[in-house]
Formats: C-alpha cells, structure tokens, sequence
C-alpha cells in the first residue's frame, strides 16, 4: 500500500505540493487528474524518489520510497520526458534494467513481442510513441510492485492503448500491483481507474472509488409546469444548473435516490437521472471549486 | 560503491572507456619512439608528464560525461529513481573517473620505466610520483566533480571549470601585477605566501610543481613541497562538502534552469571583474590611464556579454551597469589607498639580507656618456652609457663588506622612496638586491627589484668598483667622429672613464 501524508514540496517560492494526503491499495489503479500545473508529475517524480519530500512522507508498504533502495528496486516510473542514453538501443537498456531491477526475460520476451519492437534498432530512430512503448516495456518487464506513468497514453496509437490496458488488467490479476497513472485522456481512464484523485493547487481536491464517486453526481433532467429558480433546489448540493423553457437541467452531488425523492416532491411532469462520466466528474467539480 | 551500478557503467560505456585508454595509453608512449639509450631518464620524464597532462584532462572530461545526466530533466528522472543512491551513484562516478584517470598513469609510467628508466630512477622516487600522482589525481577528479556539480547545465558546467581552472592563474597576475605596481622592490620574500597564492589555489599548479620535483629536483626552486599535501587536502574536503550539496542532496528540479548557485555564474563574473580591475587600477595609480580607456571599455562589454551568458537573456538592466561603476570605483579607491600607504605598508616590511649563502647586489643603468648622470632624453638617436655590476657578498664575510652594505642600503632606502614619488614614464635605472645558494646558482631568492631610482654619481661608481667589476658599454647612435655604432665593446669603469677622455667629441650634446 502507499501512504502519502502530508506531502509538500516547492520549486523556489512557489508552493507545489500542499499538505497532500493520498492512499494507493494495493491492486489499484487510481487515475491522476488535475488541470496543467496542478501538481501531478511532480507528486509522481516525489512518489518515485526523484524529488525529496519537503515535509510529510511517501511510504511504500511502510518504507520510504525516497530513501530505502530495496523500496526504489519495487517502483517503475515512466516519465512522460522518457530518456534514452545516445545510441541506445532495447537490447543495451535491458543491460540497464538487468543491473539495477529485478529484470524477467521471460516477461520482457512477452512484452517486447505485444510491443512489436525490434530490439536492435537504435531507440533515437523511433516515433514518440514507439519510445513510449520502450519504456512501457521496460516498467512491465520489471515486476513492479507499484507502477507511476506520467501521461501514459500520450503518443500511443488505438491498438498500442489496447494492449497496454491488457497488460496493466493481466499484470493486476497476477501480481500485488497498484498503479498511479496520469492522464489528460480521462475516457482513457475511466475504462482502467478503479479510484482516482482530483488534484487542484497541490493538494488532493477530491479522490476515492471512481465508481461510488460517479454514483454520487447524477445529472437530472426536469420538466416542471410552474417556474422555478435555483433558489429552490437549495437543499440539494447542486453543481450546475440549467434552465431552457420549462426544461431543467441539474448536476447535483448526492444520494440518487435521496435526492430523486426530493425532486419528485416538487412534482415534475417529467424526471429523468442519467448518469455522468469520469470527464464530466472531472468538469463539475472542478467548476464547482471554482 | 554500488557494484551493479560499476559493472553497468563499464558495460554500456565500453568502447568509450576504451577508446580513451588506447588514445592516453598511446600518447603517453610517444617518447619511446624519441628514446636515446644515453638519456634513459628524459624518456620517463616526457613520459610522466604527458600522462600527468592526459590526466588533468579527463579529470575534467569524465566528469562531464559522467554527471551529464543531473543537468538534464529526463535523464534526471531515470537516474535519480534508480535504486542506487546518489551517494553510490557519486562514489561509483568518482571511483571509475580515477581508476581510469590514475590507472593509465599508472600503466604507461610503469611499462616506460620497467623497460627503459629502472636504472636511473630509483624506486623510491618511482614510488613517491605513484602515491602522489594517485592523490593529486583523486583530488583535481573531486575539484571538478564538485565545479560542475554547481552548475544546471552540460554547457554551464564546462565553463565552470574552466573558469576555476584558470582563476587561480587570473589571482596570481593579478598578486603580481600589484606586487610590482605598488609595492617598491617587491618587498615580499621568495617563500611568502602572497607568491604562492596562485600556486595554492591551483591544485594542477601543485601537482605540476611537485611531480617535477620528483623527476627532475635538480630544476626545482623549491623541491618537493610537503606542504602542498594541506591546501590540496582542503580542496578536497571543500570538494566534498560541496558534492554532498550538490549531488548527494541535489534537488533534481535544478535540471536545465539557470546557474544561479552563489558559487556559479554569480561568483566567477564578479571575482573575474574584481581582479582584472584591481589589476588596472594597480597600472592606473602606478602609472597612468592613458591608453586605458579602451581596455575598460571592452572589459565592460565582455561583462555585459558574461551576464547575458548567466541569465540566458539579452535583457539590459541598471544592475550589472551601476555594479560594474561601483567595482570600477571600488578598485580605483582600494588602488589610490594602496599607492599612499606605500603598498599598503608592505615596502616597509623588514627583510633579512642574509636568508641565504650569498647577498647580491645588481644595478643596470642607462645614463648620460658625460657624468653617467640620469638619462631622461627617452631619444634613441643619443649617444648614452649602459653601466652594469653585479656585487656578490659572501654572508660569512659581510663584516668586510660593512661599509658598501651599508651605502647600497642607503641607496635601496633612496629607491623606494623615489618609486612613490617619480614621475610616470620611462625609468632607465633598475637596482636589484637578491640571495644566492651558490656563487653559480642561476636562481635568485628573495629579489626585491627597484626601478625608477636615480643612478649612481661616478665618485659613488668608483667606490663600487672597488668591490666588483663595474662595467659600462658606451652606445654610439649618433654620428661622433671616428666611433660607429657597434665599434665598442663592454669596458671597466676605469677604462670608460681614460676612454671618454681621449673621444670627448661622443659626449657632445646638440
């Protein structure tokens, strides 16, 4: 499991990271979003020992993942600036992942054939999102007991995607992984992400089972014959709303049925819920911090 | 040192790793080909110093290679998530740079001197330049480790170590430029510290200075300089210190920003401007500003450059611009309070006029034919004098040299006075005192040299000559009668003074 309490970090004056607090169970995937400079890459370089925590700590199953080499030997972190020593090639790599990691043959075999890469062409000569696919590789090939990607799916064409997400289900399925993933492409997300967190200003806005979460913002489309103003739903912790004619439309945060109730006793000539996605979770609470 | 981190390294940089061996290995080789069986020593000598230049060079090579990865964003974020610690990552750096760096020493140095040098360089000199090259080695490997460890970026940390490279070159100029300046004779002693200061800030100067000691003590001034092991010693604690900071506690954001560190960019362009100013200011107050202008002007410009290279903006502010009149004012001020403290009280220091076995005295003049008075005409179509002598003084003998010490003191007091207070320009009289070891010792210790001193009258020349041979070359640049130029050789006082007698027409003034 990792423990993310009270983490800070600055770049000069500029405050980062705030008083961030985060758990990963194991066998999760918990999707990273936040709009640009929000903080994610630099909670997952801290996460990956890149950066040393300010203040708090970062504890992977108890030990800390900045200090402790064995902790650091169990963590794959795929930047989204991937690097590539000049003149490297899949084959000289591996060299690097046998030294430093507890490298599989078999299961870098099984990944580098999923990846149709070719392991003696020079990694400089490849498109962005083949060099995607190297690290991706790599970070599998590794047995990772938790795997950081930075703007994993940057770059990687449909079918690339597909095997990847295969590839994270299996190695869930087979392992005691959790993975951390950052991404702009929330659909992308939404089909992988057990649970998620909302980072807004440094610090965890809003996180926790991406399921339950989706569960509790309902969008809800009513007809009503008489008027009505915002000011009546008041009771309700409403993140939007909308009025065109006699038609309204509200995201309100909340127990669906709860609220259902209290909606049908305004007595709407029509009431329909449907649901919203991980985008458009994104979307309100975003809008309704700000 | 993390051995899996070790072998990766040689693995993956093999064939550069070997590519630098062969290329060291084989200049270093060079004087074989050069060998004469009747100087078997000058083989290992040339031998020893190309290998001690080949490795000052990739001591300041292998840490660039090695440690380029802290300075760029995306191979920050593979090297320092890697399972091996920064201080391993550090040790493991450091330990392959002098293996390669001290091993090829070691290898060539070894193979010449088993082959040609057994027989005239003893192994315990073979010994000393093994322990003291791997030291020295280590040393200059920590130094410019640290020097670009200060630094964000590949190209910022190759102009850091060039520059602290050369500034001790830049502070022993600039010690001299004043010691010459300002202070009259020099009246510093050869062993001072202020001579050495360039020498000990400058840890390939030691290395140098000390190795050529080992090899050839017969051209040493000073032979093997233990002491150097101290400052040498410091700099690699200060070279630790600063790789703890600036590697073992890195922050990895650094990457590719700015080389703001105090002791980068910040450090180097200030204490460059500071030294290169005091070094005209000493000329300014000393001399005179003429000429000057120009200089102040191009190094305002390479300051102006230097800044834009620091702040990678071509971005003009008032800061560097008010900054460099104040360090202008500054050193002009530091320099004017130097001149009227006569050397901020240093050319009154008291010396020993006997550290050594012999006391020399040396005077050179060019002076007037007719009365060998002061020669001021600065006119190359004059017929003038070049009086010279060199009095030397056996130190167990000086009660019988009591009295023209005495005098030659006298006139030295005379010397430094008249240095502060000459008029600039031209200054043909320069008196010299100095120790010797041995009467035949070409090298001189503790020489304090005065210029700008009035000459000798003959009566005072007469006495002199008494003591030593007093010399004069009469040089004729003007038509006189019979006597062209180059007719007349270098003569004794007395023969000079019988010859100006018989040829008065090569003292006649138009």
């Amino acid at each position: 499991m990792l423990k993310i309490e009270h983490l800070s970090k600055s770049f000069g004056k500029k405050e980062v990271l705030k008083d961030l607090n985060l758990t990963v169970n194991d066998k999760s995937i918990v999707g990273l979003v936040g709009i640009n400079g929000a903080g994610k890459s630099t909670l997952l370089r801290s996460i990956a020992g890149v950066y040393e925590p300010e203040t708090g700590s970062i504890m992977l199953d108890g030990r800390s993942t900045y200090h402790d080499m064995e902790t650091k030997k169990m963590i794959a972190f795929v930047s989204d600036e991937a690097y590539f020593p000049i003149g490297s090639t899949i084959e000289s790599l591996k060299l690097f992942y046998e030294s430093m990691y507890n490298f599989d043959p078999d299961a870098f075999r099984k990944y580098l054939d999923m990846f149709e890469l070719s392991p003696k062409a020079s990694i400089s000569t490849f498109s962005k999102g083949m060099k995607r696919r190297v690290s991706l590789l790599f970070a599998l090939a590794i047995h990772p007991k938790l795997l950081l990607l930075d703007e994993a799916y940057d770059g990687l064409e449909p079918l690339a995607r597909l095997h990847f997400k295969q590839a994270l289900t299996d190695l869930l399925e087979d392992e005691e992984v959790s993975v951390v993933i950052s991404s702009h492409s929330l659909k992308e997300l939404e089909d992988i992400c057990d649970s998620f967190a909302m980072l807004e200003n440094g610090s965890i806005m809003r996180g926790g089972d991406l399921a339950e979460s989706k569960e509790n913002i309902n969008k809800y489309q009513l007809a009503f014959t008489d008027e009505h103003t915002k000011d009546d739903f008041k009771d309700l912790d409403v993140l939007q709303f909308e009025k065109e004619g006699q038609v309204y439309k509200l995201i309100i945060r909340g127990d669906m049925e709860s609220t259902e109730t209290r909606l049908r006793e305004m007595n709407p000539i029509l009431l329909n819920v449907l649901p919203i996605n991980f985008e458009e979770l994104f979307i309100y609470e975003l809008e309704k911090k700000h | 040192m993390n051995k899996n981190y070790f072998k990766w390294l040689i693995k993956s940089r093999k064939v550069s790793l070997l590519f630098f061996i062969l290329i060291y290995i084989g200049f270093q080789l060079i004087p074989f080909t050069s060998f004469d069986p009747a100087y078997p020593k000058d083989t290992f000598i040339a031998g020893a110093n190309i290998g001690c230049v080949l490795s000052i060079l990739l001591t300041m090579a292998m840490p660039v290679y090695l440690f380029a990865y802290i300075h760029r964003k995306s191979s920050v974020d593979m090297y320092f998530s890697l399972p091996v610690s920064r201080k391993e990552q550090l040790i493991t750096n450091l330990l392959l740079t002098w293996l390669l760096s001290y091993g090829c020493f070691f290898a060539g140095t070894t193979l010449i001197w088993l082959v040609h040098a057994r027989d005239v360089i003893l192994m315990r000199t073979f010994v000393s330049l093994q322990l003291f090259s791997a030291f020295s080695i280590a040393v200059l490997i920590l130094f410019h480790s640290a020097v670009y460890a200060l630094t964000n970026s590949v190209f910022d940390g190759v102009v850091m170590i060039g520059a602290y490279t050369v500034l001790p070159g830049i502070v022993a100029i600039s010690v001299m430029s004043f010691l010459y300046s300002m202070i009259a004779g020099r009246n510093i002693p050869s062993d001072s510290l202020v001579n050495q200061i360039g020498i000990l800030l400058s840890p390939i100067s030691m290395f140098f200075i000390n190795t050529g000691a080992l090899l050839e003590p017969e051209y040493s001034d000073t032979g093997f300089m233990t002491l150097y092991l101290l400052p040498m010693s410091f700099i690699m604690v200060i070279s630790m210190i600063l790789l703890r900071h600036h590697f073992i506690n890195r922050k990895a954001e650094r990457a590719e920003q700015l080389s703001d560190d105090i002791l980068a960019y910040p450090f180097i362009i200030n204490v460059y401007l500071l030294l290169i100013l005091l070094d005209l200011s000493w000329t300014v107050v000393s001399d005179s500003f003429e000429g000057l202008q120009f200089v102040y002007l191009l190094l305002f410009f390479i300051y102006i450059v230097a800044s834009f290279v620091y702040k990678r903006s071509i971005k003009i502010s008032y800061k560097p611009i008010v900054l460099f009149l104040i360090f202008c004012i500054g050193t002009m001020g530091f320099a004017k309070l130097g001149w009227a403290t006569e050397g901020f009280g240093l050319s009154s220091l008291p010396y020993n006029l006997y550290s050594e076995k012999y006391l020399c005295y040396q005077y050179r003049a060019d002076v007037k034919l007719e009365d060998l008075s002061l020669d001021n005409s600065d006119n190359y179509d004059e017929n003038y004098a070049n009086v010279s002598f060199i009095l030397t003084i056996p130190t167990e003998n000086k009660a019988d040299y009591k009295d023209i010490i005495e005098k030659l003191e006298a006139y030295r007091k005379q010397s430094r006075s008249r240095f502060y207070n000459r008029n600039t320009g031209y200054s043909s009289v320069c008196f010299e005192v100095y120790n010797k070891k041995a009467e035949d010792d070409y090298r001189e210790y503790n020489d304090y040299s005065y210029t700008g001193a009035y000459p000798f009258s003959e009566e005072e020349l007469k006495e002199i000559s008494r003591y030593c041979d007093v010399t004069v070359y009469p040089i004729i640049n003007k038509e006189s009668g019979s006597l062209k130029s180059g007719d007349l050789e270098t003569m004794t006082l007395k023969d000079f003074l019988d010859f100006r007698t018989e040829h008065k027409e090569i003292t006649k003034t138009e």
